[in-house]
């Protein structure tokens, strides 16, 4: 009876997730490294009243029976890993990526038994800083914002020496020089690990701008499908990832397209909700019937 | 006996269907290549009616009359809709502008009636995807995304099809391919075309429906083609030659808005909802009478 109140509502119910997703998107406008989401729609499955066949009238257009929508739902919230702008900072410990690659970083947690175990998680900022080591304090760690470590080739956490300013170079790879005698070589700290992003529909989003595997992936042991390491990534055709020291990567949000699908989310919703209240008079119309 | 008020519920019934149909579109305004829809209803067949009693022997005619509406099909518009920027790598845009052979100027709503009186429907193109059924469907919503096996799946997980009818499975991401307008796909860095498992260069599957008025709405955007005369079939970009297929262009990063028109629609509910308002009233103006009927005329 009232499917237009079913469908307007329906509909309403995904526009006000997409108006959210904006919201976050606008949110995270000034946010290194971040990548936008954006929530497109589909139609909901059509049913069909059947009709008799005598109603195959000469001048019908469409096949027998009668289509009926009902409204629209959420097809896909998909990640948007379009390149950011550089923004260059002249600080060292800040890297950029170029290219579809994310940084390794090794997340600390305590186990059970109060002993910490490092989970791997992968990131586009690279606003590092360095962190003390309680075991070697000639060494200290090259880690997020966040206190999270960052990985070499070797699945090490990067060590640097204590008074050594680090050089990266397009590669990624780092050597460190040290500040206190210029003659001094050069010391080799390895190649930041990073890994190219074959699909990136597949990684899930924790925040803080990180982004895991999934359980799924995982356990299917097919993660090298989604990343890979990165001389396959380079070999297999696609622009070579590359790293820039002294830049940090932007937020790929642009304003004025959100702004331009905030308006039009909203106005959807408005119009929806002009449906709702009109198959609403309707209702009250049919109550009415017996004045 | 008061025919009228059936007629006036049935005109009740239709309005609602008629209501439910523009609250479809108005719900699709924001969904990528929706084609909005028109329903069109039909008058209950005509029939004869005579003087029962009082006519003698040779009953005397009255005339024609209908005797109620019914909502009878609900018509896509396959008009192109707007192409919008998504910069997304796995949107697709579908521009249709066939032509049939020999060209001819359509309506909007693509027909055309020859001289002779026949008449031409304006073709359509669209992305094949692989049913459920392993039967070809047919989208203009070309949001695509690529699953957890690497294949090329639509919104709602059925595989995109490629030129040789199968699956495409993009060796390399996405975001490193470009994908020409005649939906070629190569390597966005050297410009060579990408290669599947056999070595066959991948390209999308196009496919021109002859009269898409003959397709089935099935909803999450696709269609099924349903009449055995009308038939499919996919569009051979490298036949130069072939004038027909001009006017069919694939843009990547883009996809084709939903060709609802709001304020249409708008005028499309709130008429339905009059004219429901309308027949709700004849429905009580026949009750009066019949109130008079039973309680007034029988008085002494």
């Amino acid at each position: 009876m009232n499917n237009s109140l079913i469908n307007a509502a329906i509909s309403m119910n995904g526009l006000q997730q997409k108006l959210d997703t904006i919201a976050n998107n606008i949110a995270n406008v000034n946010t290194d490294g971040f990548k936008k989401k954006e929530v497109s729609f589909i139609d909901i499955l059509t049913s069909t009243n059947r009709q008799l066949q005598a109603f195959q009238l000469p001048g019908r257009l469409t096949p027998n029976g009668m289509n009926q929508g009902w409204g629209s739902r959420i097809s896909q919230v998909q990640i948007n890993m379009k390149q950011g702008n550089f923004q260059p900072t002249n600080q060292p410990l800040d890297m950029a990526i170029e290219g579809n690659g994310l940084f390794e970083l090794g997340i600390g947690q305590p186990d059970a038994n109060g002993n910490v175990v490092y989970t791997r998680a992968w990131t586009r900022n690279g606003a590092f800083k360095l962190a003390t080591n309680p075991g070697n304090p000639e060494n200290l760690f090259l880690v997020t914002a966040d206190g999270h470590r960052v990985m070499n080739r070797e699945n090490n956490p990067i060590q640097v020496p204590v008074n050594h300013k680090l050089i990266v170079d397009a590669a990624g790879n780092i050597l460190a020089k040290s500040e206190l005698d210029p003659q001094a070589e050069p010391i080799n700290l390895g190649q930041f690990k990073m890994v190219g992003v074959m699909r990136p529909q597949l990684l899930e989003n924790i925040g803080e701008n990180l982004f895991v595997l999934p359980e799924g992936i995982i356990a299917n042991n097919t993660e090298d499908e989604v990343l890979v390491d990165l001389d396959t990534y380079n070999a297999s055709g696609a622009a070579p990832i590359g790293v820039r020291q002294g830049s940090l990567e932007q937020s790929n949000v642009d304003l004025s397209v959100e702004m331009a699908e905030l308006i039009s989310a909203q106005r959807a919703y408005q119009l929806s909700s002009r449906a709702v209240s009109s198959s609403d008079t309707m209702m009250n119309l049919a109550n009415n019937l017996r004045g | 006996m008061l025919r009228g008020l059936y007629s006036a519920a049935a005109g009740m019934i239709t309005q609602q269907r008629k209501h439910d149909t523009a609250t479809n579109n108005i719900s699709n305004v924001n969904t990528p290549g929706f084609k909005g829809s028109n329903m069109i209803s039909r008058a209950f067949p005509e029939m004869l009616i005579s003087i029962v009693n009082g006519g003698g022997a040779s009953s005397k005619f009255i005339g024609r009359l209908n005797s109620g509406v019914l909502s009878e099909e609900n018509i896509p518009n396959f008009m192109q809709g707007d192409l919008q920027m998504t910069d997304n790598p796995t949107d697709f845009a579908l521009i249709s502008n066939l032509q049939t052979n020999p060209p001819s100027v359509f309506d909007v709503s693509g027909k055309l009636v020859t001289e002779d009186g026949v008449t031409v429907y304006r073709p359509q193109a669209f992305f094949a995807l692989s049913g459920e059924d392993g039967e070809e469907r047919f989208t203009r919503n070309g949001k695509f995304t690529v699953d957890s096996e690497g294949t090329l799946v639509n919104g709602s997980g059925l595989k995109v099809l490629g030129v040789d009818g199968n699956p495409i499975l993009p060796p390399l991401p996405m975001s490193e391919i470009k994908i020409t307008n005649t939906g070629q796909f190569l390597n966005a860095n050297n410009g060579q075309p990408v290669l599947d498992r056999n070595n066959n260069p991948i390209a999308l599957r196009i496919s021109r429906v002859e009269n898409p008025n003959k397709l089935v709405s099935e909803g999450n955007g696709t269609f099924r083609l349903e009449d055995p005369e009308s038939t499919a079939t996919a569009i051979n970009f490298s036949n130069i030659e072939d004038l027909n297929n001009e006017g069919v262009q694939v843009h990547q990063g883009f996809i084709e808005q939903s060709n609802v028109n709001t304020a249409q629609a708008t005028i499309d509910i709130m008429s339905a909802l009059r004219a429901y308002e309308s027949n709700q009233k004849v429905v009580q103006y026949y009750d009066r009478s019949m109130d008079k009927a039973v309680n007034e005329v029988g008085r002494i």
